[in-house]
């Protein structure tokens, strides 16, 4: 900060006046963009640039420095604590979000960060207190909130109308970056053998114990199957790992799920080749229904959305639009 | 030496000045410039739907929707070809999800926000470009620029829509192109 604004001070009080016109005609311009000078407008002060009287440094009472962006931004690039954004991680920078969405100004300055992190599945109430406190290198409390539902959707297959694949797409982008959490993770679940009362696996959370046959289950053909209730979940369940992690119920590769193995109430806790047998992509968004109370929830996978009570667990993403 | 930097400061922050931050409700003009009130001899071309926190970013509504109903092909044609006097084609776009969700009546984190009210209230003393009166914000679905479609009824804030993004699809919503600053 100390170091900007002496180059600010320098760039905007050195050079009107102070230095001949041979030792102008030396020096290059800089550009305003590397000097600091990202804004056109700032509502509570600012300093315009010498050499783009458009363009300005915000100044927010001195307390810290406002995040911009350096440079053009473009849907899926990777932004990073220093304010520049790019298409591939670099080493040496911090890399803080990804940008799901442009702002549509034309100037390519302001965009929706999607966090690079996935916290556990929790709470609505949860999710937006620790959106409302998450913060990065670059960035500070009060820039990131939990997604409502038009920023969660840029993160949701079908968002745009020639685009169907922005869940994968992002996955793609944050397998890329060290430390990156990817969107629509598994549930700590696991499935027994079998259900007592003929239903087919037991969806098991290890922390769950009371959870019983009719609470949640699934058939090993698909033909039925009932969500665990405590979790957020309006998607159909993704079939792939079924298929991907065993197809069926068999005896090879089965081996107790970590921490579950003495609740035998059901036979054992079981995972299959080392996978949580339940996935789910669907996120609170910090939207209500404005007819109600009741929050907003997306699958950004399976692109559905509905309501649905804020008892539940889910996953959250925090967002910065900046 | 603090002095003398806090001086030049202080000197450069003054002489700086601030732009005047745009608000909800501002009225967009053909020169792009914005004011709060009906400015004569200048021309209306939309209304400021929402702005950031700092206030330095924002979305803009047309001042009239399509002459009819579109399936969301359709809609997003017209508002790519959508121009008016200072701005051209490609200026206007079919609000994304993110920006229609914004336009009307809206409820995050147990606060209502309701422009519904507010824009038709602006639209209602505005003149178009042609000396004709600004169309209102109606009690209908509103498509988004989204393959489900996604459509929003400005008036209640409620989500639904549906029919696909096929150019024969035969669900129709109503169609208000926005552009940004």
């Amino acid at each position: 900060m100390t170091k900007q604004l002496f180059a600010l001070l320098l760039t905007t009080v050195a050079f009107p006046g102070l230095a001949s016109a041979d030792e102008i005609n030396c020096t290059a311009s800089p550009e305003c963009a590397t000097l600091g000078y990202t804004q056109t407008n700032c509502p509570k002060g600012g300093i315009r640039c010498p050499f783009d009287k458009t363009k300005m440094f915000c100044v927010s009472g001195f307390g810290g420095e406002d995040f911009s962006f350096k440079n053009t931004i473009y849907q899926y690039q990777i932004v990073f604590a220093d304010g520049s954004t790019g298409t591939y991680y670099d080493d040496k920078k911090d890399p803080i979000g990804i940008i799901t969405y442009v702002h549509p100004n034309g100037q390519g300055n302001h965009g929706l960060i999607m966090s690079l992190d996935q916290p556990p599945v929790e709470s609505r109430a949860f999710a937006l207190h620790y959106c409302a406190n998450y913060t990065t290198k670059g960035t500070k409390v009060g820039d990131w909130h939990l997604a409502d539902i038009g920023e969660i959707g840029t993160m949701q297959n079908g968002d745009e109308i020639d685009n169907t694949t922005q869940f994968n797409t992002i996955n793609n982008i944050l397998k890329t970056i060290p430390g990156a959490q990817a969107l629509g993770v598994s549930f700590s679940y696991y499935y027994s053998r079998k259900c007592s009362n003929g239903n087919a696996y037991l969806w098991v959370d290890c922390d769950t114990s009371n959870i019983s046959c009719n609470d949640s289950y699934f058939e090993a053909g698909h033909s039925s199957y009932k969500y665990p209730t405590e979790y957020l979940n309006i998607g159909n369940y993704d079939k792939n790992w079924y298929t991907q992690y065993g197809g069926r119920y068999n005896n090879t590769d089965l081996n107790p799920a970590p921490g579950c193995a003495n609740k035998s109430s059901d036979d054992d806790y079981y995972i299959y080749g080392g996978y949580p047998f339940y996935y789910s992509s669907s996120y609170w968004s910090a939207s209500d229904n404005p007819s109600g109370t009741t929050p907003y929830v997306v699958d950004l996978y399976q692109n559905n959305q509905t309501t649905t009570s804020s008892a539940k667990k889910g996953h959250f993403r925090c967002v910065a639009y900046l | 030496m603090k002095t003398f930097f806090s001086t030049i400061l202080l000197s450069s922050l003054l002489l700086a000045g601030s732009a005047a931050a745009v608000e909800v409700g501002d009225i967009y003009y053909s020169d792009k410039t914005f004011s709060s009130s009906v400015q004569s001899g200048k021309k209306a071309i939309g209304v400021v739907y929402w702005v950031s926190t700092n206030k330095d970013f924002g979305y803009i509504v047309a001042l009239e929707e399509a002459p009819s109903t579109m399936n969301v092909f359709n809609a997003n044609v017209h508002c790519l070809e959508y121009y008016t006097e200072g701005t051209l084609a490609g200026d206007w776009k079919l609000p994304q999800r993110i920006e229609l969700v914004r336009l009307g009546k809206y409820r995050v984190n147990n606060a209502t926000v309701n422009n519904y009210a507010k824009i038709n209230a602006v639209l209602a003393k505005v003149t178009k470009a042609n000396g004709s009166k600004a169309t209102a914000l109606g009690n209908k679905n509103y498509v988004a620029n989204s393959a489900y479609p996604y459509a929003v009824n400005p008036y209640s804030g409620a989500i639904g829509g549906g029919g696909g993004n096929a150019q024969s699809s035969g669900s129709k919503y109503s169609v208000r192109c926005v552009t940004a600053f």
